[in-house]
């Protein structure tokens, strides 16, 4: 599978609700093989952008096309292409697992019985397929879930928050069976999350959507390695240190004690910062840096925490 | 289309493992079978249309005498003590009235009718012998020759006549009594004021057709004298109705005679034409087993109806919302189908349930009937086919009768699938439909009851749902006299007409099934 093959294209999707508008402009293309992770604030309009795809909400303006068919012109070909999750996976509750699937791959068409006994287990659900799905637990109907939403091979799977509810085996199961299903057989998998290092941990690559507008995508790799550090200072007078340094580093410095404080600061910025203090009599007894992450890009490009837009 | 027939099988599989319907089901087949049982049961303990309580002949013989014996104790005492005349005159006629009766029982009893629930024309005719014997008496009581031609000539057929009742439980003459009731006719209807001889048509005709059904005049057992004479009735009642051009109507300000429309005197000499048909063909309704058959058919329509009509809007009422409120429906959105498929799918689910309900009720409650009261107790639909009597078997009338019947569910299951599309709560959509269902239903009734005909009432939508009544005009033919009686009280008077209701109803449906499709369609699901 080629890298380059792209699953799903969204150009311009936008949708405002009143005023409000939840997303603004948004576009990527999603390829083939690859697991794509989805990063946002609540209310930044990632579950917006996901029902969108998903067809639960109707474009203001924008298209997609999902393996190379344009949701507008070829609405069930497009969407044949597409599987997915969205929010909490809700089936009939009066209905076992095994019902839901067969119900769900029966309008797919073309999907043979042993094609869903294989999700099943994919999902290792093989022992409370037979249950009633009001039974399950939520992580169990996270697994049934998955299993509806791969069951059809799509090119594309969407799967929203898809972690919600599993104990960490499970988390480690589905990160497996993700990285197998995009790696191995190509799919594109886009996951949206607000555990960040899931998300380093599962994902090839990383959008970041706030206030409506996708800011940056990234490849996890090279988004780590443009994290900004967190120094940690330890001097006579943090405060002292702290005026000297001026409106320069306003809402970069954090956790101030009586004989330290932290900064963030780009590598180069660090003598410039020592200099300053030690012309301002400020005496530095360590400077540390502790290692950027994921998390710390997040913030950056985000605007430094978590808005509600 | 495909999609849409997978979509349908889910749908269906949907509904059927849904305990409501089961439960609703269930219930349904159970009174199918259990109405007509309690309804055959009820006739055997408390005799519904049974007639245990004729006493017999030689029992009433005994009262009679009885009686005849007071009279004369008391008419000996009157003699001794010189009361007033007046007194004497009472007891002589009692007296004559009494010996009247006891001839009438004396020639029962001579013949072998004992058992007065026996009903055939020769009982009929001693039934008349105290009127002969009293006319007689009051005649002779004149001085002959003070007597006018006339009244000699009615004398003489007085006395004729009961020469001929004595000789009827030898003879079977019933032709005899069929000319004889008619020259009786003849000399009672002398004596009233307005238009002799369209009575004496209505009525006289009537004999005919007695003799012309059974020649035997009910004595050979073939045919029971007195349902054939309550059908008779029915007919000259129709007769008289049709020939005077009027029909009477009751309503608050009370009974009122109402002229015949064009379309009602033709509807009204076909309803002749077929009862006439029916009691000439031998094909009666009026069983005693037709009146517990009737009476249980129209139990067993009305509570199956009312039980589909609350499956259904309990359905139709929660097809959308309920899936939106369990999430549920994203299964179905992220389904590679257009929406309007999903939504063909389940207006189509939702009428196959309706339609497949109706079928049971329609064929279980004639299966019960038949196994209960028997295969004679109802005869199948007769219509008027290029002015002949033609018939529709009774299975096939009661599906379609039970389906025409039913247009009103069919508007009430989209009326709740709309509620549920654009409300999106099922307690309301549920709550809301099942309550206009039952409102509605009395609604034609309450107008018909209040006099009320006008023509805004064309555009009410629950007046335009009887479109059984206009199709199926003779259905009431198909009834007992009994319960024939009984739907006359319930039915609406007034009707829009059967083309102003089929485009009325179109528009309707048209409507609801737009605005469910719409908002079903195009609003977005959060």
């Amino acid at each position: 599978m080629s890298e380059e093959k792209v699953a799903m294209r969204i150009q311009n999707a936008t949708k405002a609700f009143g005023k409000n508008i939840a997303v603004n402009h948004v576009s990527f293309d999603l390829h083939a093989g690859e697991v794509f992770g989805f990063l946002g604030p609540n209310g930044a309009g990632k579950s917006t952008l996901i029902k969108m795809i998903m067809g639960f909400l109707s474009m203001d303006e924008g298209s997609i096309e999902i393996n190379g068919f344009d949701r507008k012109k070829e609405y069930e070909r497009a969407m044949s292409g597409l599987g997915g999750i969205v929010e909490n996976p809700e089936m009939y509750r009066d209905f076992s697992g095994i019902t839901n699937l067969t119900m769900y791959a029966r309008i797919h068409e073309n999907v043979p019985r042993e094609r869903i006994d294989e999700v099943i287990r994919t999902v290792g659900m093989q022992d409370r397929a037979k249950d009633k799905v009001k039974k399950y637990s939520l992580g169990m109907k996270q697994r049934i879930g998955l299993a509806q939403a791969i069951v059809h091979k799509p090119a594309v799977l969407v799967l929203d928050e898809p972690t919600n509810g599993l104990d960490p085996v499970g988390i480690k199961d589905l990160r497996d069976i993700l990285r197998k299903l995009a790696h191995e057989q190509g799919v594109a998998v886009m996951v949206s999350s607000h555990i960040l290092s899931e998300m380093q941990m599962m994902c090839d690559r990383v959008g970041i959507i706030n206030k409506g507008r996708l800011l940056d995508i990234k490849l996890v790799d090279e988004l780590k390695s443009l994290a900004v550090g967190q120094y940690k200072f330890v001097v006579s007078s943090p405060k002292t240190a702290i005026e000297s340094l001026g409106s320069a580093f306003d809402g970069k410095i954090s956790d101030v004690t009586e004989e330290s404080f932290g900064i963030c600061a780009e590598k180069t910025e660090v003598p410039g910062i020592i200099r300053t203090l030690t012309a301002s009599g400020v005496d530095i007894f360590a400077v540390s840096r502790t290692e950027g992450t994921l998390e710390d890009a997040y913030m950056q490009i985000t605007g430094g925490g978590i808005t509600v837009a | 289309m495909r999609k849409i027939f997978l979509l349908y099988i889910n749908e269906m599989t949907k509904i059927l493992r849904k305990v409501s319907t089961l439960v609703l089901l269930c219930v349904l087949i159970l009174g199918c079978v259990f109405i007509p049982v309690i309804i055959r049961v009820s006739d055997y303990f408390i005799g519904i249309t049974g007639d245990e309580y004729m006493t017999s002949a030689e029992d009433d013989r005994n009262i009679v005498v009885a009686q005849i014996k007071r009279i004369e104790t008391e008419l000996e005492n009157i003699g001794t003590d010189g009361s007033p005349n007046q007194r004497r005159i009472e007891l002589l006629d009692s007296k004559a009235e009494s010996e009247f009766e006891l001839e009438r029982l004396n020639l029962l009893i001579a013949s072998g009718y004992t058992d007065q629930t026996v009903v055939n024309f020769v009982v009929e005719a001693i039934g008349t012998l105290p009127q002969y014997r009293r006319t007689i008496r009051e005649l002779e009581k004149i001085p002959s020759d003070l007597r006018s031609v006339e009244q000699d000539e009615y004398l003489s057929f007085c006395k004729e006549s009961i020469d001929r009742i004595y000789a009827f439980p030898q003879n079977h003459d019933f032709e005899s009594f069929v000319s004889m009731h008619k020259e009786k006719l003849r000399y009672d209807l002398s004596s009233i004021q307005g238009d002799r001889d369209r009575l004496f048509e209505v009525l006289s005709s009537k004999m005919d057709l007695m003799y012309k059904a059974d020649p035997s005049g009910g004595t050979d057992g073939t045919v029971d004298y007195g349902h054939l004479r309550e059908s008779l009735d029915y007919v000259t009642e129709l007769k008289d109705s049709l020939d005077s051009g009027y029909s009477y109507v009751y309503d608050f300000s009370g009974e009122r005679l109402v002229p015949l429309s064009p379309k009602e005197q033709k509807n009204l000499s076909d309803q002749i034409a077929i009862e006439e048909h029916k009691v000439i063909s031998g094909v009666f309704v009026n069983k005693d087993n037709s009146v517990m058959a009737g009476l249980s058919n129209f139990f067993s329509v009305s509570f199956g109806k009312f039980i589909i009509a609350v499956m259904i809007i309990v359905l139709a009422g929660s097809a959308v919302s309920q899936e939106i409120a369990t999430g549920s429906i994203k299964s179905l959105i992220i389904a590679p189908v257009r929406r309007w498929k999903i939504f063909t799918a389940k207006i189509l689910s939702l009428l196959s349930i309706m339609v497949g309900s109706l079928l049971i009720l329609s064929f279980l409650y004639r299966l019960m009937s038949l196994v209960v009261f028997g295969p004679d107790s109802m005869g199948d639909y007769m219509y008027i086919n290029n002015g002949n009597v033609a018939t529709l078997p009774y299975f096939v009338y009661s599906f379609l009768s039970v389906l025409i019947g039913s247009v009103d569910l069919f508007v009430f299951l989209l009326f709740a699938f709309m509620l549920s599309t654009v409300l999106r709560n099922t307690a309301l959509s549920v709550a809301l439909s099942l309550a206009s269902y039952l409102f509605t239903g009395n609604i034609a009734q309450l107008f018909a009851l209040l006099g009320i005909r006008k023509r805004w009432m064309d555009f009410v939508p629950f007046l335009n749902f009887d479109l059984h009544s206009d199709l199926f005009p003779f259905a009431d033919n198909m009834l007992p006299d009994m319960i024939r009686q009984m739907q006359m009280a319930t039915t609406a008077s007034y009707r829009p007409g059967l083309l102003f209701s089929s485009v009325y109803l179109l528009v309707l449906i048209s409507c609801l099934l737009y605005i469910s499709f719409d908002s079903f369609t195009r609003r977005d699901i959060k």
